[in-house]
């Protein structure tokens, strides 16, 4: 069964690409393009994992984890952070907020997908996901 | 006028002499009154003899009778204690005995008597001689004393010691005088006198010095010429102001004689007489120009500093912003790149493959320099923040050589960890201490030809500990290896174009140094290597728990 990843991105280029390698990774791809819009769609789709854009309008990724890691329906999500600057803060404040992961852009789609994988295998025959 | 007349010790009194010595003068009147003769004094009646009692007991004040030619008369208990001499002493004597020679001279006593004689008294200060020979300063009142018929039958002398009012008067003569001269010599303020209406009635060295005026020039002038045009109605104010309060002050610009200004602090105290009368003002005004010319120009440092820090701010927003909207598209770029290679839009051909490969390095060549740029500014505007924790350096040198051996071994060059003591800690930030050995690897890598070597080593220097990172590259001349350090210096760009790099490692790895408190120095020999040493405060030791690790 295809596990579904919630993908929070406002930029075109990076949310085709990342679809691609993760529906090419066998993974089905849902997407929001801001911080309101990727917690709605956490409540409602339940995905297996949510790839969460950090430069996001109107609730910014920092903000919109902190809400999902509150919510008792969307705190088991898995959450991997994408952000814009490769600073050691970044990485530390991602942690503080609960991420399970991190990516500082650029990344490669392919370093996605591994990130992807290494976070949801374990759990890929408990049955996460739908 | 008889020559001691010029003396500055003697001066005749009109109307201000002592109540108290009129009125002894007068006791010692009446008294005489009875008792002109020698002999006869116990001849008087019961209120001559009270008279009698009274000035002969009066202590504070000599009180005795001189015949028309000066003999003495009389003697009483004050003038015993005053001069020093007894009753039988003097009695019969002259009363030029108690004159200094000059006066006797001068011809004082005599002249006294002619003027008490037509005028009815004489009063004199001066000096007077004790029977020991020491002087005192009398005041004495010289009355003549007449009979019913107006016969002059002697004169009353009463004398008073006043060695102490006079010398508690010359003291004050003394203390004015220096005053005086304080003030007028004082030259860093400007402190003169106004009358009641403000006109200029003293100066001093000060006024000249700042407002260029001579005393001549402006004694009799209206203070308001010191007030520039548009400030006129001022020095009525203040000195309504002072009036009303005792005291004003005011700073503000003043002219100068010749029509420059200056910043003057001022202060007009108003000045009263015992009845309470305004009898003028005090002025003192310094020139506060230079302070005022500082002031302005630490405001105008201040802001100049806050348009710089703004500046700089701006700069670093911009930066952080453009350094955002290059690396979108720049992402995008490096991402279809990767899908593409991963053969998800199809076969990929193996031209096509180096294409790819090509594309990706100019594109990581690209986020490198904005990354570099980003950093750079964010230092160089000092946002960064460092922490200060013990970094255990060989396993920090460990994991870098550990990352780059495969670059290196693709090269042919060695790279490896020389001398470097287990537990060697440095005071600072970990990710940016790896940062700068990072690139300082990187660097010896790429400036090192195939066969060479690269060795990175520690050593504990006490206060510090430096590592060293030795290359057997093409070195740099001696001339050049503070240009390295400079931004966007990279030497041997032009010999060896292959190499990639932004330019700004180097600087960006010394400035990262010293915000740690350390430094960044190179040694080279052209055409031999190159040693950089990165120094950092180093950690107490025993206080890493990682560095048994």
């Amino acid at each position: 069964m295809e596990q579904t990843i919630l993908l929070v991105e406002d930029n075109e280029d990076n949310r085709a690409i990342y679809r691609t390698i993760l529906t090419y990774g066998g993974f089905r791809v849902i997407e929001a393009v801001d911080g309101e819009e990727g917690i709605e769609s956490a409540r409602r789709d339940q995905p297996a994992l949510i790839l969460m854009d950090i430069s996001i309008p109107k609730i910014d990724g920092w903000e919109a984890t902190r809400r999902l890691k509150l919510d008792a329906s969307t705190m088991h999500i898995p959450i991997v952070a994408l952000t814009a600057h490769a600073l050691a803060d970044d990485r530390a404040h991602a942690l503080e907020v609960g991420c399970a992961g991190y990516l500082a852009k650029p990344v490669e789609p392919r370093r996605v997908l591994e990130e992807v994988r290494r976070l949801l295998e374990p759990r890929a025959s408990g049955g996460a996901g739908e | 006028m008889s020559a001691w007349q010029g003396d500055e010790n003697f001066r005749i009194h009109g109307v201000e002499s002592d109540e108290a010595a009129r009125e002894a003068a007068l006791f010692a009147g009446r008294a005489q009154e009875h008792a002109v003769v020698p002999g006869a004094k116990d001849t008087g009646s019961e209120s001559s003899g009270l008279y009698q009692l009274l000035v002969e007991s009066v202590q504070d004040y000599a009180i005795f009778a001189l015949d028309p030619a000066g003999n003495v008369l009389s003697w009483n208990a004050g003038a015993r204690r005053l001069k020093g001499y007894t009753r039988e002493e003097i009695v019969g004597r002259n009363f030029s005995t108690f004159y200094p020679p000059e006066d006797l001279a001068a011809g004082k006593p005599a002249w006294e008597l002619e003027v008490a004689a037509r005028d009815g008294r004489v009063e004199d200060e001066g000096w007077r001689v004790r029977k020991d020979g020491t002087r005192f300063w009398a005041n004495v009142v010289i009355t003549a004393l007449r009979d019913a018929s107006g016969r002059l039958v002697g004169f009353a002398k009463v004398t008073r010691d006043l060695t102490d009012r006079r010398a508690a008067e010359q003291a004050l003569r003394r203390s004015e005088e220096r005053l005086r001269l304080l003030v007028t010599s004082v030259k860093d303020y400007a402190i003169f006198m106004l009358d009641p209406d403000g006109y200029v009635t003293s100066w001093n060295e000060g006024a000249q010095r700042i407002k260029q005026y001579t005393e001549q020039e402006i004694v009799g002038r209206h203070f308001s010429l010191f007030y520039p045009p548009e400030g006129q109605a001022k020095p009525a104010r203040l000195l309504e102001a002072a009036r009303r309060d005792g005291r004003v002050e005011d700073e503000g610009w003043r002219v100068r004689k010749d029509g420059t200004r200056f910043w003057a602090d001022v202060v007009i105290t108003a000045l009263w007489d015992e009845r309470g009368e305004l009898v003028g003002f005090a002025k003192v005004t310094r020139d506060l120009t230079d302070r005022r010319e500082a002031e302005l120009r630490s405001i105008e440092a201040a802001r100049r500093a806050a348009e710089a820090e703004a500046a700089n701010v701006a700069k670093s927003e911009f930066l952080a912003a453009m350094s955002h909207e290059l690396r979108t598209p720049l992402n995008a770029i490096g991402g279809y790149v990767d899908l593409l290679e991963m053969g998800i839009g199809g076969p990929v051909t193996e031209a096509q493959r180096e294409y790819l490969s090509k594309i990706q390095r100019s594109q990581r060549h690209l986020l490198g320099i904005i990354s570099d740029l980003l950093n750079f500014s964010r230092i160089e505007a000092g946002q960064i923040e460092y922490q200060r924790v013990p970094v255990p350096l060989r396993q920090s040198i460990d994991a870098i050589v550990s990352m780059l051996e495969q670059q290196a071994g693709e090269k042919g060059i060695a790279l490896s960890l020389g001398d470097c003591p287990q537990g060697l800690a440095a005071l600072g930030d970990a990710a940016r201490i790896d940062q700068i050995i990072l690139n300082l690897c990187s660097n010896a890598l790429k400036f090192t030809p195939a066969g060479g070597r690269v060795e990175v080593t520690c050593q504990d220097r006490g206060e510090q500990v430096a590592v060293r990172v030795t290359d057997t590259g093409v070195g740099i001349a001696p001339e050049q290896t503070e240009r390295i350090f400079e931004p966007f210096v990279q030497l041997g760009r032009d010999l060896t174009s292959a190499q990639e790099g932004t330019g700004l490692g180097l600087a960006i790895s010394r400035d990262l140094a010293r915000g740690m408190g350390g430094n960044l120095g190179v040694e080279s020999t052209l055409g031999v290597g190159s040693t950089f040493t990165l120094t950092l405060p180093s950690a107490p030791a025993g206080h890493d728990p990682a560095a048994s690790g």
